[in-house]
């Protein structure tokens, strides 16, 4: 039981009503007076060199407002980190895969700009291109980038203790690989945009991202444009999952359509644009080698890792740090060995999707634990049990568990699913199994090297006491931040839910890093709740002095105001506030003075009422070897249990049950913490039974559209029982962490430890289809 | 000791030092760099953390130092 009279309850999303009315309104939607239609003329051939391109044609064609390339954009480069700028906004020397950005055109109608593209001529001369990341870094490679040879476009190297001893000293070494494929994000809603560039030199995006604030620094940067002339707005966002997590060509060829044209300018992508932009899953290989003793105790994990980055970095230099750094936990470790490295390929960039690098690691060690359970002869959730960290701990790789609800979220789905009464005794065909898995709540430093605050967020009282009004550069992409933010606004200034408005996704309101590494219920809930303390403080002070009673004895609760727990005398104000409003209906009553009174008066006495907050991680101190920031301020786990059916004739699989725990500090809004969950298990079990993004041998996606590229429908779920845990994080905001990607790391192996109990058939590469099921059905047959 | 003036290139930006030599390490400890997952280049090559004692900066190299947690 807690005392919470907001948090923690099951609340109606704030935007509930806009989405499920059609009132929310998406880039796509925006129209405004003079806007034009932009399009991308984009590569066909993965792999040449640009000899010439002709525009003049398609200048002339009537309703062209406008055609630019690389020679109108510049050649300024960019990327995710700093450290990896390796694209410009249109290709110019080269295109390294099908779908890379040539040219833009606006025109007065996206029929025009279509058919302008297509009179756009473009000499290439094709040079061998590569699509296989092994392939990729070989000798004689084709080079795809000419400052990184071989094709190594990021590499991590990391040992914690002596590896190779620590094996040595342990009784049972197990080998394991694992090959995941390129996946989609597949959010509903293309990447789309409005620029507007007005006569003051000021552009403004409105655009479907879930990072406004990296945006408008990077088109700032590209289009060289001062960095506060740029305003990124963010509109009702359907769905992002990571790709949607940096600055777009298409952003910034409007922008610079816009700026060059003098009127508002619309792109959106097509579902296979979107696929050709990818910044997606990437492909991993996974090789690891776990060492334990008989007991079950785990050593030493040997961990090694090849990424398919395609043709530029996006997000890449994480993606591979993290499939080494977030098998740290959470189970307890003496050594841990990592080497990753990511190749460049002749495709799509691939970038940060859901769980980013974590997923297909996650996935091969769990399967990894379950092999050497069964060798030992162990329960695979007794040896997990065994081994698992606790709050306090810190993994073999500094990474600092401040709380961890691991053994809770175990026990909870051991008991949710009557494991001990099914595992072994399921017949032929049904199968259980079970994984854990665990990931950052934020990342501890902004991706640009800064000091920056990671999050500020502004609450302005309306002048009549009435409304909170929550501005926060936080984006709200369906994962329901704006609905949190209300909520801690709501619970710190004691005052109904419904009193609070969210302003959102607009870099004029304030600074928020955006909505990536799961950051924004503990960053920008942070930000929140300091505003709100510091809106409550100022109000009040300026009850204390007119009641002359001390400002520590003032609480806010449920709307009303208490003095040292009692009515106090505020009659006077009543009074005030009464006279004041002559004519209105609902004027205020009952025992207490309400917060709409107080919050009027501390107006009356002291003007506009703002209180405003910020977060950035602490630091400890500047000693890098010392645990000062860290990878991140918190870490949320997840265990599940899944049951599956397998039709041993014929490969079908049946997923019949999930069962879901995630430990999240404190369930902020319970629904849409069940929301998060269930939405992850979607997503992971797409990707390990349907989804794969297929190539031809000349590098163009084969199933650009979702007709194609099967994800899980409602038909495909099974019964979910979801399961929240509460381990209170002493980092986060009421005790707040992260569910939004910690609940996808179980998915994919808990879905294919059930099937290997079903059918003893052990698959380490995904999609795990039927007929990749039903030949390994017929091999181990054949072998037996 | 005659000390040379050696330029080389941070996170992008021209630096110089005046030391006999200067490792990484010491260039961590001089930029207060508190990042315990701090991911090293030099010229564009990954440097294990094992090695920042002992590798030097010379005349004209590049240094990076990345913060590798981000992005999801």
């Amino acid at each position: 039981m807690n005392d919470f009279r907001v948090l923690n309850t099951r609340a109606p999303r704030v935007d509930a009503a806009a989405k499920a009315t059609g009132q929310a309104k998406y880039a796509d939607d925006f129209k405004m007076p003079g806007m034009l239609y932009a399009a991308i003329l984009q590569s066909p051939v993965a792999h040449a060199r640009i000899l010439h391109i002709d525009t003049s044609k398609a200048k002339k064609l009537a309703g062209v407002e406008n055609v630019v390339t690389s020679k109108e954009a510049g050649l300024i480069r960019y990327g995710v980190s700093p450290a990896r700028y390796d694209e410009t906004i249109f290709a110019h020397d080269k295109v390294r895969y099908v779908g890379d950005e040539i040219a833009a055109v606006a025109a007065t109608s996206m029929e025009i700009a279509q058919e302008a593209l297509s009179l756009i001529k473009v000499d290439y001369e094709e040079i061998p291109a590569v699509f296989d990341m092994f392939e990729a870094t070989k000798d004689g490679a084709p080079q795809i980038h000419d400052e990184f040879p071989g094709n190594i476009n990021a590499e991590v190297h990391q040992e914690f203790g002596d590896t190779e001893a620590a094996l040595k000293s342990c009784d049972l070494v197990v080998d394991h690989t694992f090959l995941n494929k390129r996946q989609d994000a597949a959010f509903i809603e293309p990447h789309s945009c409005v620029a507007v560039f007005d006569h003051a030199g000021k552009l403004t995006l409105y655009t479907s991202t879930q990072v406004p604030h990296y945006v408008m620094r990077t088109v700032a940067m590209t289009l060289q444009i001062p960095v506060g002339n740029v305003r990124v707005i963010k509109p009702y966002v359907g769905g992002g999952f990571g790709p949607k997590c940096e600055a777009t060509p298409l952003e910034m060829s409007c922008g610079l359509l816009s700026k060059i044209t003098g009127k508002p300018v619309k792109m959106t992508y097509s579902r296979e644009q979107v696929f050709l932009h990818s910044r997606a899953r990437h492909q991993f290989y996974a090789e690891m080698s776990l060492g334990v003793m008989n007991d079950g105790t785990m050593v030493a994990l040997k961990n090694k890792a090849v990424l398919d980055g395609g043709a530029y970095t996006s997000f890449g230099i994480a993606t591979v740090y993290y499939s080494g750094s977030l098998l740290g936990g959470p189970y307890k470790l003496k050594a841990m060995k990592y080497d990753g490295h990511r190749a460049y390929t002749n495709k799509p960039a691939c970038g940060a999707q859901r769980g980013h690098g974590g997923v297909a690691h996650r996935a091969c060690f769990e399967q990894l634990i379950d092999m050497t359970a069964e060798k030992i002869g162990m329960d695979p959730v007794e040896m997990r049990l065994k081994n698992i960290m606790t709050a306090g701990d810190m993994t073999v790789n500094e990474l600092d568990m401040s709380s961890l609800g691991m053994k809770e979220c175990i026990e909870a789905i051991r008991e949710g699913s009557d494991w001990n009464n099914k595992k072994g005794k399921l017949p032929k065909g049904k199968g259980i199994g079970m994984a854990c898995g665990f990931f950052v709540s934020g990342a501890g430093y902004p991706i640009y090297r800064s000091d920056t605050y990671h999050s500020t967020v502004v609450i302005k009282m309306s002048e009549d006491g009435g409304v909170a009004n929550l501005l926060t550069g936080s984006a709200e992409i369906g994962q329901g931040s704006d609905t949190a933010m209300a909520m801690i606004a709501a619970e710190t200034l004691g005052i109904p839910l419904e009193n609070v408005r969210v302003y959102s996704g607009d870099t004029d309101y304030s600074v928020d890093l955006g909505a990536y590494s799961s950051r924004q219920t503990l960053m920008t809930g942070h930000a929140t709740k300091e505003a709100a303390e510091d809106l409550r403080d100022k109000i009040a002070g300026f009850l204390a002095e007119e009641m002359n009673v001390e400002k520590s004895g003032i609480t806010f609760v449920d709307g009303i105001v208490k003095f040292d727990d009692a009515p106090g005398n505020f009659e006077k104000i009543r009074t005030s506030y009464i006279k004041e409003h002559r004519g209105w209906t609902d004027q205020p009553s009952g025992e207490f003075l309400t917060f709409r009174e107080a919050a009027r008066l501390a107006f009356l006495k002291g003007g506009t009422l703002v209180g405003t907050g910020k977060y950035k991680p602490h630091r400890l101190g500047g000693s890098y070897k010392g645990a000062a920031v860290g990878t991140s301020p918190a870490y949320g786990c997840s265990a599940q249990i899944v049951e599956v059916s397998v039709d041993l004739e014929t490969g079908q699989i049946t997923v019949d049950k999930m069962t879901d725990a995630h430990d999240c500090g404190l369930a902020i809004n319970k629904m849409s913490v069940e929301g998060q969950m269930q939405g992850s298990l979607s997503m992971g079990l797409g990707e390990c039974l349907f989804e794969e993004v297929k190539f031809d041998s000349r590098g163009r996606v084969l199933n650009p559209s979702l007709g194609e590229y099967k994800i899980p429908t409602a038909l495909d779920m099974p019964n979910v029982r979801s399961i929240i845990v509460e381990s209170n994080e002493p980092n986060g905001p009421y005790g707040a962490k992260e569910v939004g990607e910690g609940a996808i790391m179980p998915t994919i192996p808990a879905i294919l430890n059930a099937i290997y109990d079903a059918t003893g058939v052990r698959i380490n590469e995904l999609p795990v289809t039927s007929e990749k099921l039903f030949m390994a059905l017929v091999e181990k047959n054949r072998i037996v | 000791m005659v000390c040379n003036n050696v330029k080389f290139i941070l996170n992008g930006y021209p630096e110089d030092f005046d030391e006999p030599s200067l490792t990484i390490q010491s260039l961590l400890e001089m930029n207060q760099e508190d990042d315990p997952a701090v991911i090293v280049e030099l010229n564009g090559k990954f440097v294990h953390r094992k090695y920042f004692s002992i590798c030097s900066v010379e005349e004209g190299d590049r240094v990076e130092f990345i913060h590798p947690s981000f992005g999801g």
